[in-house]
Order: C-alpha cells, then structure tokens, then sequence
C-alpha cells in the first residue's frame, strides 16, 4: 500500500498521513496487526523531516489507530477500524462552536471570546501529546 | 606442518583460474553490461521516457547511434589480452610460482587494473543518480506503508553463517598468535581492516534498507528489488571473506602458499560474482518499471 504527500498542499504535512493511514484502515487496505515503516524509513522515502512522521505516529497512537510495541516497531492497533471513524478535529471544532455560541448569547463580543479562550487555554496546565 | 602439491597441478589450477578471470571480468561481464545500457537506451528513448534522460540529449544521441560504448568495450578488449599476454609469457618462460607465496599480489593488481572500466562506468552511474535527483522536482511524493526488514530480503541463516565465519576467521587468524602482548602491528591491522570492512557492508545494507532513495524516480517494487541485490551481495561478499582469509590462513600453516594466487584469483572472480554478476541476474532490465521516467 502506497502513501501519497502533496507538498503544495495547505493541509499540514502531518494530517495529511494520520488521514491516509486512517483511510486505509478505513477501506480494510491496512489490516489490525500490520506493521507499519519506522518513523526514520517513512520520513526518508517521503523525504520528509522525521519529526513531521514522529508527530503524525503520536496522534495515530493517541487515538488508538496504530499502537507501538518497544523494539517490536510499530502495528496497526487491533481497533484500528472502529477508531479510525473517530474524527477528533471534528470534535474539538462541534465542541468550541458550542461555547462560541454560548457566549455570544450571552453578548460577548468575538474579541472578548478570543481573549478568554486564550487566558483559558494558559490558564490549563500544557499537556503533551 | 606441510603438505605437497606438484608443481604441474599447481601451474595447470593458476592457468585455468587466470583465464577464467580474464574472461570473466574483461569479457564476460562487460559485455553484459554493455548490451544491457545499449537496450535501456535503445527500448526506452527520450521522446518517450525524458526523464530518465536528464544530460543534454546530444550526450545520449552519441552513445545510440555514434560510439555505442566502444571504447569502453575496447578498453575491456585490451585489459583482456593484456591478461592474455602475461598468461602466454608465463607458459613460455616456464614460470614457477613462488613457494613461500607472494605471487598472488600479481592477481590482484591485474584485478584492479580489470575494475577500471567498471568503475568509471560506476561513477558515470552515480553522476546520472545526481543529475536525476537535481532534476526531481515533484511535489508529490509516494511512499511504501511497507516495512523494510532485513530478513524479508534474506534467509536469516545466511546472515547467521557471514557473523559466525567472521568469528571462526578471527578465532583461527588470533590462536596461533599467542598472547595479546606478542601480537605485531600487523595482527591488529588486518582485525581492524576485516572488522571494518563487515562494518562497512552493515552500514551500507542499513543504508539501503532505510535511507533515501539514491534514484528518486524508483518504483517501490525496484526499490525492494535493488535492496535485495544489496543485501544479498553483501552478505555473501562477507561469506566469501572469511572463507577466503581462513583459506590463506590455512594455506600459511600447511606450507601451501603456492596456491595463493589462483586461490587469489577465485576468491576475485567470486566477489566479481557477488558484484557484478548477481546484479545482471536479479535485477533484470524488463522486471524494471520504466514508466516512472514518463512525462
């Protein structure tokens, strides 16, 4: 199974992995159990910086598509199928368009919102992904 | 200890082997490899594959229809009956090789004059992979979701005999030396030259096995075959090393040494095997996808 990046894209690099590798467990072409490239052989075949590939792999591994096993390298997670539908930007956006909503019922204005998302958002303690 | 071999039998092997050599890397392999550039020039042309041709054409127009790689056919022709030359010289001045050994230098140096033409085809192979890569300028970019694990491209018990015969070689050419503290320079040397020649096939497979693509047009399908002609060819130059070098070393101790050079000369042709010729037999011109040089 191939995996194609399009450089000249606006959607980031990254995203534009997590969603074919989501496609393909999607349409059944990456199986539960496969195993995928090290993040250093996919980031060199793409010739990408392997960060990009690393930050891609952490969201997959986050959102239980693929899981790493130490030395083992890296599968697909035997969920993979009924995770990969999760749409998590999804989420967040239904989510925020919420609140947005909310405070503007209540009158706030776009810059106020702005301002309170941001000092909520530092307030929180940084959690890494 | 030693043991005797007549010096007939002796002449009649190095003779043989010698001229296998000669055929070998100044004829045989040469003119594989030749009718096999003229056929990728030839089958697929610029018009229809422009990007597999990223010299000026008029580089290319000239090997097609002008010089046909003549010179270096002649050259190979030249290197060989100048081997022929030294071959009929011996036979008619009753050569006799050398008992305590060191006529097997003679081999190798004829080797390396026999490898010229084929280097100066490598490097004419490594500029083409530079000017391809300088000329890729595609913004989409494919990759295999396939690992690539070495022992998907080799039977782990071949890699298994390369580590366990470099260990016998270092334990046979280290036992009969005695304690650390007697060992003379040229004891480390060679453990360091042979060690750092292994190390040097590993990292060449690593790179291979998970680094850029020196041809960026490559299919995955050549890729993995290309990897498999690396990895294949390293692991059993390795084997051919050691057996070799426990040869000689054996040799040494029987008080052989008069079979040095044609031993010399069939470990050569075997890495010219490993080489060149594994190379012409895997990775076949027609197995090859073209259509990634397509406009």
């Amino acid at each position: 199974m191939e995996i194609l990046i399009d450089i000249d894209d606006p959607i980031p690099l990254f995203t534009q992995l997590i969603s074919q590798i989501k496609e393909a467990v999607i349409k059944g072409e990456l199986k539960p159990g496969t195993q995928l490239p090290s993040i250093r052989q996919l980031a060199n075949d793409l010739e990408l910086n392997s960060k990009t590939v690393a930050k891609a792999y952490r969201h997959l591994e986050r959102d239980s598509v693929i899981q790493t096993r130490g030395y083992r390298g890296t599968f697909v997670h035997p969920d993979a199928v009924a995770n990969s539908a999760v749409d998590l930007n999804a989420l967040v956006l239904s989510k925020i368009g919420e609140v947005i909503e909310a405070c503007r019922d209540a009158g706030a204005t776009d810059s106020e919102i702005r301002i309170a998302f941001g000092d909520a958002m530092n307030q929180r303690p940084l959690r890494r992904n | 200890m030693s043991a005797t071999l007549s010096m007939s039998a002796t002449l009649a092997i190095f003779f043989v082997t010698f001229l296998c050599q000669i055929i070998l890397i100044s004829i045989y392999y040469p003119t594989k490899i030749r009718r096999r550039i003229l056929h990728v020039i030839d089958t697929y042309p610029p018009s229809e594959y422009p990007k597999l041709y990223p010299k000026p054409l008029d580089a290319y127009a000239q090997i097609k229809s002008v010089h046909r790689m003549r010179f270096y056919r002649n050259l190979n022709y030249v290197i060989a009956a100048l081997g022929l030359m030294i071959l009929s010289a011996m036979l008619a001045s009753g050569y006799r090789p050398d008992p305590k050994g060191g006529d097997e230098i003679f081999v190798l140096i004829y080797f390396f004059v026999q490898v010229c033409p084929f280097m100066y085809l490598v490097m004419g192979e490594w500029k083409q992979g530079k000017l391809l890569r300088a000329s890729f300028v595609a913004n989409k970019r494919k990759a295999d979701l396939n690992p690539r694990r070495l022992f998907d491209f080799i039977p782990p018990i071949y890699l298994v005999t390369a580590i366990l015969l470099y260990i016998a070689w270092l334990i046979f050419y280290v036992a009969p030396r005695g304690e650390f503290s007697s060992w003379q320079t040229e004891v480390y040397v060679t453990i360091i030259l042979i060690t750092g020649l292994n190390i040097a096939y590993g990292v060449l497979i690593a790179r291979y096995l998970h680094g850029k693509k020196t041809n960026p047009y490559q299919s995955s399908k050549d890729r993995m075959t290309e990897v498999k002609f690396i990895v294949r060819s390293m692991v059993f130059t390795s084997i051919a090393a050691s057996i070799f070098l426990m040869a000689t070393q054996a040799v040494d101790q029987y008080a052989l040494e008069i079979i040095d050079p044609p031993l010399m000369s069939l470990y050569l042709q075997l890495v010219s095997f490993f080489g060149i010729g594994s190379f012409l037999q895997d990775v076949k011109v027609e197995s090859l996808d073209f259509d990634v040089y397509k406009e």
